[in-house]
């Protein structure tokens, strides 16, 4: 694959250096951890990703009763 | 059309065997396949917050914010005009609760009329139209 297109990218000085110690220590340049990070990213935003997300979600299968009783749970932990 | 979704839709769609689980799971189904325009708030991903907090099981409300916030492509803020315009409709309709009348406020300031919810409370806001996920039909 060719790199033809240049993006810079201003980090916080934290985000830089935290990045840079996951390439010192995995041994991969910054440049490829930016790109995997975009790949991530992009294939999380998909239609099949989200449709992904969907399916994780509804295999939680959580306890959940009335929409009553749902709007009073809600209250009383905003409460607490 | 752009629907709001409220935490209602979220629940139901994680929910075990319940009565709106399946017409949640395809309308969040809909909107991973852009087929509906949807968008929710921070308002709702803390009401999922604050009702698993609650329950003292707030891993389990995070996992469900999570994987809700990577279906809805758009999660608005609350801000401080849409404060304003949640007291406004409080004055206006004063058996409305705070929290219902913030998401109303904030559908309002995307100017977003439909909702999708089992929430009937959402019927007091009369510039709300109201699906419930009950009579949901996925867009032919």
């Amino acid at each position: 694959m060719s790199f033809s297109r240049r993006l810079s990218v201003l980090l916080s000085p934290d985000l830089y250096e935290r990045t840079e110690k996951l390439a010192s220590r995995t041994g991969r340049s910054l440049g490829e951890l930016v790109r995997e990070a975009l790949e991530r990213l992009l294939a999380e935003q998909s239609e099949q990703g989200r449709l992904a997300a969907v399916e994780r979600l509804a295999s939680l299968n959580l306890p959940v009763g009335t929409p009553e009783g749902l709007a009073g749970q809600v209250e009383r932990g905003r409460m607490q | 059309m752009t629907y709001y979704l409220d935490s209602t839709v979220a629940m139901y769609a994680a929910s075990r065997a319940q009565r709106y689980k399946q017409a949640a799971i395809e309308v969040l189904r809909a909107v991973a396949a852009s087929s509906i325009e949807a968008a929710t708030s921070a308002t709702a991903i803390e009401d999922i917050m604050y009702r698993f907090a609650g329950l003292g099981r707030p891993e389990e409300g995070v996992d469900l914010a999570d994987q809700f916030m990577r279906v809805v492509p758009v999660v608005y803020e609350l801000t401080s005009a849409d404060l304003s315009r949640a007291f406004t409709l409080m004055r206006a309709e004063p058996r409305l609760s705070f929290r219902v009348a913030v998401h109303g406020a904030i559908m309002q300031a995307h100017s977003i009329q439909a909702i999708i919810t089992v929430d009937t409370a959402f019927d007091l806001i009369s510039a709300c139209t109201r699906t419930d996920l009950a009579t949901w039909q996925p867009p032919q």
